[in-house]
Protein backbone atom coordinates (compact mmCIF):
# COMPACT_ATOMS: atom_id res chain seq x y z
CA UNK A 1 0.00 0.00 0.00
CA UNK A 2 2.79 2.38 1.07
CA UNK A 3 4.63 1.36 -2.55
CA UNK A 4 1.42 2.63 -4.35
CA UNK A 5 1.46 5.48 -2.34
CA UNK A 6 4.84 6.85 -2.93
CA UNK A 7 4.48 6.13 -6.71
CA UNK A 8 1.24 8.73 -6.80
CA UNK A 9 3.16 10.94 -4.98
CA UNK A 10 5.96 10.27 -7.68
CA UNK A 11 3.06 11.13 -10.51
CA UNK A 12 2.12 14.13 -8.90
CA UNK A 13 5.25 15.56 -8.37
CA UNK A 14 6.05 14.48 -12.54
CA UNK A 15 2.89 16.04 -13.24
CA UNK A 16 3.48 19.35 -11.59
CA UNK A 17 7.12 19.22 -12.62
CA UNK A 18 5.75 19.00 -16.29
CA UNK A 19 3.90 22.47 -16.44
CA UNK A 20 7.04 23.84 -16.30
CA UNK A 21 7.50 23.21 -19.88
CA UNK A 22 4.66 25.27 -20.56
CA UNK A 23 6.48 27.93 -19.17
CA UNK A 24 9.62 26.97 -21.52
CA UNK A 25 7.68 27.46 -24.48
CA UNK A 26 5.81 30.51 -23.16
CA UNK A 27 8.65 32.02 -22.56
CA UNK A 28 10.50 31.22 -26.17
CA UNK A 29 7.49 33.30 -27.44
CA UNK A 30 7.98 36.48 -25.96
CA UNK A 31 11.22 38.40 -26.60
CA UNK A 32 14.43 37.85 -24.93
CA UNK A 33 14.66 39.50 -21.46
CA UNK A 34 11.20 41.53 -21.99
CA UNK A 35 9.25 41.44 -18.38
CA UNK A 36 6.85 38.25 -19.20
CA UNK A 37 9.95 36.50 -20.50
CA UNK A 38 11.41 37.06 -16.88
CA UNK A 39 8.67 35.92 -15.18
CA UNK A 40 8.23 33.11 -17.02
CA UNK A 41 11.98 31.85 -16.96
CA UNK A 42 11.88 33.04 -13.14
CA UNK A 43 8.59 30.25 -12.81
CA UNK A 44 10.91 27.72 -14.39
CA UNK A 45 13.88 27.92 -12.57
CA UNK A 46 11.34 27.89 -9.25
CA UNK A 47 9.90 24.56 -10.83
CA UNK A 48 13.32 23.11 -11.11
CA UNK A 49 14.47 23.87 -7.95
CA UNK A 50 11.10 22.57 -6.16
CA UNK A 51 11.66 19.76 -8.93
CA UNK A 52 14.96 19.25 -7.57
CA UNK A 53 14.20 18.68 -3.58
CA UNK A 54 10.89 16.51 -4.36
CA UNK A 55 12.95 14.08 -6.07
CA UNK A 56 15.72 13.64 -3.64
CA UNK A 57 13.18 13.09 -1.00
CA UNK A 58 10.86 10.47 -3.42
CA UNK A 59 13.99 8.50 -4.02
CA UNK A 60 14.54 7.94 -0.51
CA UNK A 61 11.10 6.30 -0.41
CA UNK A 62 11.34 3.63 -3.43
CA UNK A 63 14.31 1.93 -5.49
CA UNK A 64 16.19 4.14 -7.87
CA UNK A 65 15.24 2.48 -10.62
CA UNK A 66 11.32 2.43 -10.17
CA UNK A 67 11.55 6.43 -10.01
CA UNK A 68 13.80 6.79 -13.13
CA UNK A 69 11.13 4.11 -15.29
CA UNK A 70 8.30 6.07 -14.59
CA UNK A 71 10.16 9.64 -15.17
CA UNK A 72 9.49 8.57 -18.87
CA UNK A 73 5.93 9.50 -18.06
CA UNK A 74 7.21 13.10 -18.70
CA UNK A 75 7.29 12.40 -22.47
CA UNK A 76 3.78 11.51 -22.60
CA UNK A 77 3.02 14.84 -20.68
CA UNK A 78 4.76 17.34 -23.04
CA UNK A 79 2.21 15.57 -25.87
CA UNK A 80 -0.59 16.30 -23.61
CA UNK A 81 0.82 19.63 -22.53
CA UNK A 82 1.35 20.19 -26.29
CA UNK A 83 -1.97 19.36 -26.95
CA UNK A 84 -3.84 21.39 -24.24
CA UNK A 85 -2.20 24.16 -24.23
CA UNK A 86 -0.68 24.77 -27.66
CA UNK A 87 -3.07 23.23 -29.93
CA UNK A 88 -0.54 20.76 -30.96
CA UNK A 89 -1.24 17.71 -33.57
CA UNK A 90 -0.80 14.08 -31.86
CA UNK A 91 0.47 11.80 -34.90
CA UNK A 92 0.49 8.70 -34.85
CA UNK A 93 4.06 8.72 -35.07
CA UNK A 94 4.40 10.77 -32.07
CA UNK A 95 2.29 8.39 -29.76
CA UNK A 96 4.27 5.43 -31.30
CA UNK A 97 7.75 6.65 -30.74
CA UNK A 98 6.80 7.84 -27.13
CA UNK A 99 5.53 4.20 -26.59
CA UNK A 100 8.93 3.07 -28.06
CA UNK A 101 10.87 5.33 -25.87
CA UNK A 102 9.46 4.88 -22.43
CA UNK A 103 9.95 0.56 -23.40
CA UNK A 104 13.67 1.77 -24.26
CA UNK A 105 13.55 3.79 -20.70
CA UNK A 106 12.67 0.75 -19.45
CA UNK A 107 15.60 -1.61 -20.50
CA UNK A 108 18.29 1.35 -19.94
CA UNK A 109 17.37 1.82 -16.29
CA UNK A 110 16.87 -2.05 -15.79
CA UNK A 111 20.24 -2.37 -16.77
CA UNK A 112 21.64 -1.30 -13.54
CA UNK A 113 23.83 -3.66 -11.15
CA UNK A 114 24.89 -4.82 -14.76
CA UNK A 115 26.76 -1.57 -14.90
CA UNK A 116 26.53 1.37 -12.52
CA UNK A 117 25.80 4.43 -14.39
CA UNK A 118 22.61 5.13 -12.88
CA UNK A 119 23.40 4.16 -9.47
CA UNK A 120 25.88 6.29 -8.64
CA UNK A 121 23.86 9.46 -9.64
CA UNK A 122 21.64 7.74 -7.27
CA UNK A 123 24.29 8.01 -4.32
CA UNK A 124 24.92 11.86 -5.81
CA UNK A 125 21.34 12.77 -5.19
CA UNK A 126 21.11 11.33 -1.67
CA UNK A 127 24.24 13.54 -1.11
CA UNK A 128 21.34 16.20 -2.20
CA UNK A 129 23.77 17.88 -4.85
CA UNK A 130 21.97 16.34 -7.58
CA UNK A 131 20.75 17.89 -10.83
CA UNK A 132 18.34 15.10 -11.85
CA UNK A 133 17.90 16.59 -15.17
CA UNK A 134 18.60 13.12 -17.35
CA UNK A 135 17.80 10.91 -14.64
CA UNK B 1 10.07 21.59 -36.96
CA UNK B 2 13.57 22.94 -37.62
CA UNK B 3 16.11 20.79 -37.51
CA UNK B 4 18.61 23.47 -36.23
CA UNK B 5 16.24 24.16 -32.92
CA UNK B 6 15.90 20.12 -32.65
CA UNK B 7 19.79 20.18 -32.56
CA UNK B 8 19.90 23.30 -30.25
CA UNK B 9 18.01 21.13 -27.88
CA UNK B 10 19.58 18.03 -27.88
CA UNK B 11 22.94 20.33 -27.43
CA UNK B 12 21.28 22.27 -24.23
CA UNK B 13 20.59 18.22 -22.82
CA UNK B 14 24.16 17.17 -23.54
CA UNK B 15 25.23 20.18 -21.77
CA UNK B 16 23.52 19.43 -18.81
CA UNK B 17 24.36 15.96 -18.45
CA UNK B 18 28.23 17.15 -18.86
CA UNK B 19 27.64 18.97 -15.63
CA UNK B 20 25.57 15.56 -14.16
CA UNK B 21 28.84 14.10 -15.01
CA UNK B 22 30.68 16.55 -13.59
CA UNK B 23 28.76 16.63 -10.36
CA UNK B 24 29.07 12.66 -9.92
CA UNK B 25 33.19 13.45 -10.02
CA UNK B 26 32.64 15.61 -6.99
CA UNK B 27 30.44 13.80 -5.04
CA UNK B 28 33.50 11.14 -5.37
CA UNK B 29 36.07 13.52 -3.60
CA UNK B 30 35.95 13.41 0.05
CA UNK B 31 36.13 16.94 1.53
CA UNK B 32 36.62 18.61 4.74
CA UNK B 33 33.49 19.79 5.84
CA UNK B 34 29.80 20.41 4.37
CA UNK B 35 30.25 23.56 2.94
CA UNK B 36 33.41 22.85 0.78
CA UNK B 37 30.86 19.76 -0.27
CA UNK B 38 28.39 22.12 -1.69
CA UNK B 39 30.76 25.29 -2.81
CA UNK B 40 33.58 24.03 -4.80
CA UNK B 41 34.40 24.93 -8.09
CA UNK B 42 32.90 21.65 -9.49
CA UNK B 43 29.65 21.96 -7.92
CA UNK B 44 29.66 25.65 -8.98
CA UNK B 45 30.58 25.13 -12.46
CA UNK B 46 27.97 22.06 -12.58
CA UNK B 47 25.67 24.22 -11.80
CA UNK B 48 26.12 27.27 -14.10
CA UNK B 49 26.49 24.71 -17.17
CA UNK B 50 22.87 23.83 -15.97
CA UNK B 51 21.55 27.38 -15.93
CA UNK B 52 23.21 27.99 -19.48
CA UNK B 53 21.51 24.56 -20.33
CA UNK B 54 17.57 26.31 -19.06
CA UNK B 55 18.84 29.16 -21.37
CA UNK B 56 19.12 27.23 -24.31
CA UNK B 57 16.07 25.34 -23.95
CA UNK B 58 14.17 28.03 -24.38
CA UNK B 59 15.87 29.41 -27.27
CA UNK B 60 15.46 25.90 -28.56
CA UNK B 61 11.50 26.02 -28.09
CA UNK B 62 11.52 29.12 -30.68
CA UNK B 63 11.03 26.34 -33.14
CA UNK B 64 10.40 22.77 -31.90
CA UNK B 65 6.67 21.99 -29.99
CA UNK B 66 5.98 21.46 -26.61
CA UNK B 67 5.49 17.93 -26.98
CA UNK B 68 9.12 17.04 -28.57
CA UNK B 69 10.92 18.61 -25.81
CA UNK B 70 10.74 15.91 -23.17
CA UNK B 71 10.85 13.08 -26.45
CA UNK B 72 14.53 14.56 -26.79
CA UNK B 73 15.37 15.20 -23.24
CA UNK B 74 15.26 11.53 -23.17
CA UNK B 75 18.90 11.59 -24.98
CA UNK B 76 20.08 12.33 -21.53
CA UNK B 77 20.28 8.75 -21.31
CA UNK B 78 22.55 8.46 -23.97
CA UNK B 79 24.63 11.27 -22.83
CA UNK B 80 25.17 10.30 -19.64
CA UNK B 81 25.88 6.80 -20.93
CA UNK B 82 28.65 7.66 -23.13
CA UNK B 83 30.18 10.23 -20.53
CA UNK B 84 29.83 7.61 -17.78
CA UNK B 85 31.86 5.35 -20.20
CA UNK B 86 34.66 7.48 -21.71
CA UNK B 87 35.09 9.90 -18.85
CA UNK B 88 34.52 7.88 -15.51
CA UNK B 89 35.42 4.97 -17.50
CA UNK B 90 32.17 2.60 -16.38
CA UNK B 91 31.13 -0.24 -18.41
CA UNK B 92 27.77 -0.25 -20.42
CA UNK B 93 25.95 -3.62 -20.37
CA UNK B 94 24.46 -5.06 -23.44
CA UNK B 95 21.57 -4.64 -22.06
CA UNK B 96 22.03 -0.57 -21.81
CA UNK B 97 23.04 -0.65 -25.62
CA UNK B 98 19.71 -2.43 -26.20
CA UNK B 99 17.93 -0.46 -24.24
CA UNK B 100 19.39 2.99 -26.08
CA UNK B 101 18.84 1.68 -29.29
CA UNK B 102 15.08 1.53 -28.52
CA UNK B 103 14.71 4.89 -27.04
CA UNK B 104 16.89 6.15 -30.12
CA UNK B 105 14.42 4.31 -32.27
CA UNK B 106 11.42 5.50 -30.60
CA UNK B 107 13.00 9.25 -30.56
CA UNK B 108 13.63 9.23 -34.44
CA UNK B 109 9.75 7.93 -34.66
CA UNK B 110 8.34 10.40 -32.70
CA UNK B 111 9.58 13.38 -34.46
CA UNK B 112 8.50 11.97 -38.22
Amino acid sequence: MKKIKNLMILHIILALFSVSGIFSKMAAMEELLSFKWIIYYAIVLFALFIYAIAWQQIIKQMPIVTAYANKAALVIWGIIWGFVVFKEKISVFKVIGAVIIIIGVYVVVTSDGEDDTFRDIDIKNNKGKGDDRVS
Amino acid sequence: MSPFHIIIYVFSVFISSVSQIILKTSANINYENRIKEYLNPRVIIAYGIFFIATFITIYAYKGIPLSVGPILETTGYLWVTLLGYFVLKEKISKRKITGLLIVIIGIIISCL
